[in-house]
């Protein structure tokens, strides 16, 4: 329902003029629809509750608590996807907690086709015949031993380029 | 030690710390339609939508910066932005400007964004670039604790780069290939392209990329949209998944042919083919 809103909000942005009804009886023409370049924070990294001292790693095929993402565009549309992560969260009062991202923290899903990255690295990718492309990520907090008590948070950025024009 | 420093209740606390997010636990969206904004002499404006498909508020800010595709010493493409371009770089960036230039998006709302161009009088024919930026900073969402009480906030930024493309007068574009190499390794295939850009206008087209075996028959096909402005040597990779071993060609083919762009828009240029071997396995 969310994609079909989009499609329609999409086409009658990209409809031109000679579209309309009654030009289209004098003056049939194709109309191009094309999907629009969407990124979408599915889902959250979530580390739940952690101890003091012991680092709590999510697994990047962890499906409730790694963080999901969702590119779309025109299909077989080439796009770069950059991460800018975080080297540490940070408390109300202040305080950090340093989080850190390995080599195989990322896994990005085109189709049927899947590939772990690191996400310190750029996705390249074509969108795919259905113009889709699902990135997740897993990370591991390293709360120290004396780590004050709280809500950590922290910002991380995610950039699409389109490659293709 | 760390007991040593709290008393009991506060033990537990230090204990118990608790992780927020990363992420927003609600669903953050922005879009931006078209991808490629095309203007002209004839017609100096543009309009662009950019909405909020998400459950929550968004803030976000469209700026425009020049830059344009590109690629690394790897053959990995970008987009190289650059600041302050010299009259060696046809930027567009300081004389196309967006209204509105910041926008506050309601959830599953949209908003027009207008371009202007005001090109310098004596511009001389030829096609200029910029990128729109569109920023999208998701209202703060209030993170709960296990004792429910509302402790922090955190926000997700989301960058989405579009082309802005201002052409003026004749343009032409073309592309020719040169030093074309292919390389399998495990179930990867690694295609190298030395593209260089002809006409003095950017070559938007798609790349087919087609292993054919020693029958003849093609066994697998990868199409990708290519964009070439610069010389570049350019890296493809596909996955191989179960193709038996044995020898190869890859036939690599650029066609002037974009069903992702309005066909008006789509420069013509000459198709261009090559090929190369490659041994999987």
């Amino acid at each position: 329902m969310r994609r079909f809103a989009i499609a329609v909000l999409a086409a009658s942005a990209l409809a031109p003029a000679w579209a309309s009804p009654l030009q289209a009886q004098r003056r049939p023409m194709p109309v191009i629809v094309v999907p629009p370049l969407t990124a979408f924070a599915i889902s959250d990294l979530s580390f739940g509750t952690v101890l003091p001292g012991v680092p709590t790693t999510v697994s990047v095929n962890d499906p409730h608590h790694a963080g999901q993402f969702e590119i779309t565009g025109p299909a077989n549309a080439s796009v770069r996807v950059d991460l800018v992560l975080p080297a540490a969260m940070v408390s109300e009062g202040g305080a950090l907690m340093p989080i850190s991202f390995g080599h195989a923290d990322g896994l990005a899903v085109v189709g049927s086709h899947s590939l772990q990255f690191d996400p310190h690295a750029p996705v390249i990718a074509s969108l795919g015949s259905d113009g889709h492309l699902f990135i997740r990520l897993g990370g591991t907090a390293q709360p120290g031993l004396t780590q004050t008590g709280g809500c950590y948070s922290a910002t991380i950025a995610l950039t699409v380029y389109n490659l293709g024009s | 030690m760390v007991g040593a420093r709290f008393t009991p209740p506060l033990r537990i606390a230090a204990a118990t710390v608790l992780l927020a997010v990363l992420v927003p636990a609600v669903i953050e969206a922005i879009y931006v339609a078209p991808t490629a904004i095309f203007m002209d002499d004839r017609s100096q404006a543009a309009e662009v939508t950019v909405g909020n498909s998400g459950d929550t508020p968004e803030e976000a800010t469209i700026e425009l910066r020049f830059g344009f595709p590109d690629a690394d010493s790897a053959g990995t493409p970008y987009v190289r932005m650059v600041d302050d371009p010299g009259p060696e770089f046809p930027s567009a960036a300081d004389w196309i400007r967006a209204y509105p230039q910041r926008v506050r998006l309601d959830p599953k709302t949209q908003q027009v964004v207008r371009l202007l161009a005001r090109p310098p009088a004596n511009l001389p024919d030829g096609e200029y670039w910029t990128r729109l930026i569109v920023t999208g900073r998701g209202a703060s969402i209030p993170v709960v604790s296990a004792d429910t009480a509302v402790r922090a906030g955190v926000n997700l930024v989301i960058r989405l780069v579009a082309s802005v493309t201002y052409r003026k007068g004749k343009v032409t574009t073309g592309v020719v290939v040169k030093d074309l190499a292919a390389d399998a390794d495990g179930d990867s295939l690694t295609v190298w392209a030395h593209l260089d850009r002809q006409g003095n206008a950017g070559y938007l087209g798609t790349a087919d990329i087609e292993l054919v075996n020693a029958a003849g028959e093609t066994v697998r096909r990868w199409s990708t949209a290519l964009a070439v402005y610069v010389p570049m040597r350019r890296r493809f990779a596909y996955p191989l998944d179960s193709v038996p071993p044995g020898d190869y060609r890859v036939r690599f083919r650029l066609r002037a042919e974009r069903p992702d762009l309005p066909a008006d828009r789509v420069l013509p240029a000459p198709t261009v083919t090559d090929s190369v071997a490659v041994r999987v396995g």
